[in-house]
């Protein structure tokens, strides 16, 4: 019942903060939350696929597509072109169109799989096509007959499901803001791949392309980052990889997304003031960098019988803060403690920018 | 902020001691997937699936069907935002104690938020504090490796604003390294975080039934042959078609996988866990 009536008391706290967009919306968590576990600051992905931009005259006259396995799919995509301030849009693919000849012009088999109507059903929505080599062939070239224009831009996605051959990546997730660069290791099997294996690119949440080199492990922009946190999405680091395994060209592209981060909020000594029956406030003294709505939340602990210290109720406040200000903390508990109370567990939330930082950190 | 709560204690302790059912009014909310909806109980879910599972309401006009940008990133406001007003104004217009969702494919995401970020609106808490249930049918809890493919290379093209219609921001967001990112610092649910305020009960279709000669492939529109051949060069073995099945199963609790509980032991392709397919929404009658 009590569990219920702090409930109810919440949604009418909530009534009270909703009144006025710069009050504080609060929310007592039904349960002691555990300690929010440790920040993300690596990620890591494999890549059996590749992609490469073509235009339209490459197209016409061969490009080579690097397939090293019977099992795989070749998706062929057309792509936007910006020039003199105008999109251009290709002009759609005829599947029939396509075939594949060997290095020496020798026609190869090839399987038409998806027309443009079937790549729509399975989600492609872009205009693609999809076909396969009918024999395995790494120095296979991919040409059409259709009068595309030159200029315009075409997409060959390669994908062999199952390969071997996976490219690893492991990249730092959060990049401190300033800090020009960013762990990324690439490797194949038990090879790291050397930096001349490496065509690297850097594209902005907004999808500008930034400035970038791959230097020993390493992604270096040109310029720091502007945009801070994750609320329109995150950067990416692009990383396309041509290397020889057992002597055969083996070619693989990868995107890892990462996040501009800074610590945009810090706090102070948080004050816990104990208000009888069972209800406590905790003040808590604040300053950001970047005004926005931010976010607090604690656990709130006292000393049991024996002095050990007791987790009595989690709470999270959100409010508009500019500069310095405070957050005010309800906590309405069940359990009897005893003095002194402390916040713990303490998470703070820039939610106008998207990001995260445990306390301490 | 002025405060005024204790005034109103003796009330609240004569409320909450009275009996729940006195008061319990349960609703039904249905929440569409990936996609901008106007008119989702006829385009999305097909009338034939939502009455037939209203009808496990003890009022069967407390239900809505909800019609949102999910075209956007979860947290957005056409996106978890929008749901959030609608769910309100659910909830107020018909009293609503005791809410259970009904979430399809990205449709969970946009719940898992709301759910995960009390305070990121203030119109959440109430509707967590309102939602016993959610049951989410196919959700794309870890992504799927086809919005990967679908994105891969379209860089300059979502420097657009994706008006070119190769994507959108609901499709970027549920690639699988971003699920997994949000899944690590802002979704409850997933292993080794915070439990969800309320059960979150999954539903996995874990294959595609699509031949030709069999009448059931047609259930909720015949899944392309040709189509399936494409996805399945991402997906694996386990999948209904679009996401995995460890995707799927990825947050809360699996209640059941398709061919355990279905009529006649039938898959659920991603398209047929949202229709009247194979006993589905009699199931969720009952459930609710």
């Amino acid at each position: 019942m009590i569990n219920n009536l702090s409930k109810i008391c919440a949604a009418i706290l909530l009534v009270s903060s909703a009144a006025n967009a710069n009050e504080q919306t609060v929310y007592q968590f039904p349960e002691v939350q555990s300690a929010s576990v440790a920040q993300l600051h690596m990620l890591e992905k494999d890549s059996v696929e590749y992609w490469q931009r073509v235009s339209g005259k490459e197209l016409k006259r061969g490009v080579p597509v690097f397939v090293n396995q019977a099992e795989h799919f070749i998706r062929i995509a057309p792509k936007a072109r910006f020039e003199s301030g105008e999109v251009f849009k290709p002009r759609d693919l005829q599947l029939d169109k396509f075939s594949v000849s060997d290095a020496n012009a020798q026609q190869l088999p090839m399987h038409a799989i998806a027309a443009r109507e079937q790549m729509q059903n399975a989600g492609f929505t872009d205009g693609s096509v999809g076909l396969k080599l009918g024999q395995v062939n790494a120095k296979a070239m991919l040409k059409t007959s259709q009068a595309l224009n030159d200029n315009d831009t075409y997409l060959v996605h390669v994908n062999e499901k199952g390969s071997r051959n996976a490219l690893h990546a492991k990249t730092q997730f959060k990049v401190n803001d300033q800090q020009q660069r960013v762990g990324m290791q690439l490797s194949m099997g038990q090879k790291r791949v050397k930096d001349n294996e490496v065509q690297l690119s850097l594209y902005s949440p907004e999808g500008e392309q930034l400035d970038v080199r791959y230097e020993n492990g390493e992604a270096v922009f040109t310029y720091p980052l502007e945009t801070l946190g994750a609320a329109n999405g995150y950067y990416e680091l692009e990383a396309n990889v041509e290397t020889k395994v057992n002597g055969q060209t083996v070619k693989r592209s990868i995107k890892m997304p990462f996040v501009n981060s800074s610590q945009t909020i810090t706090m102070d000594n948080a004050k816990v003031t104990a208000l009888g029956n069972n209800q406590y406030q905790a003040w808590v003294p604040v300053q950001v960098t970047d005004s926005g709505r931010y976010a607090i939340r604690a656990t709130l602990t006292g000393k049991g019988d024996k002095g050990e210290r007791v987790k009595l109720a989690t709470v999270e406040v959100a409010k508009q803060i500019d500069n310095y200000d405070q957050f005010m903390m309800p906590f309405s508990v069940s359990k009897a403690a005893k003095a002194p109370f402390e916040l713990v567990d303490i998470e703070l939330t820039d939610q106008t920018r998207m990001l995260k930082f445990a306390q301490g950190q | 902020m002025k405060i005024k709560t204790l005034s109103l204690v003796p009330a609240l302790v004569l409320a909450a001691g009275m009996s729940h059912s006195a008061f319990a009014a349960q609703g039904v909310a249905f929440v569409h997937g990936t996609g901008q909806q106007t008119d989702a109980y006829n385009d999305y879910w097909t009338g034939s699936f939502v009455n037939t599972v209203r009808q496990g309401l003890p009022n069967t006009s407390n239900y809505t069907v909800i019609n949102c940008d999910f075209e956007q990133y979860m947290w957005a406001d056409g996106a978890a935002g929008c749901l959030a007003g609608q769910l309100t104004t659910f909830i107020n217009n018909k009293n609503i104690t005791d809410l259970t969702l009904i979430t399809h494919s990205n449709g969970g995401n946009v719940v898992r938020w709301i759910l995960s970020n009390p305070t990121w609106d203030s119109r959440f808490p109430n509707i967590i504090n309102k939602v016993t249930r959610t049951i989410a049918l196919a959700p794309s809890s870890g992504g799927t490796p086809l919005a990967d493919a679908v994105v891969a290379g379209n860089s300059f093209e979502q420097s657009l604003g994706w008006l070119l219609g190769y994507g959108n921001d609901a499709v970027k967001q549920q690639q699988v390294s971003w699920m997994a990112s949000y899944n690590a610092q802002w979704l409850y649910g997933t292993p080794n975080r915070p439990s969800l305020p309320s059960r979150f009960e999954t539903v996995v279709g874990s294959d595609v039934d699509s031949a030709v000669w069999d009448s059931d492939s047609y259930c909720g529109g015949y899944q392309n042959q040709v189509a399936l051949e494409v996805t399945q060069n991402w997906l694996d073995s386990c999948s209904d078609g679009f996401l995995n099945c460890s995707s799927q199963s990825l947050a809360g609790t699996v209640w059941f996988t398709d061919k355990s509980r279905t009529k006649g032991s039938e898959p659920l392709s991603h398209q047929q866990s949202r229709r009247n397919c194979f006993g589905l929404p009699d199931m969720i009658k009952n459930r609710i």
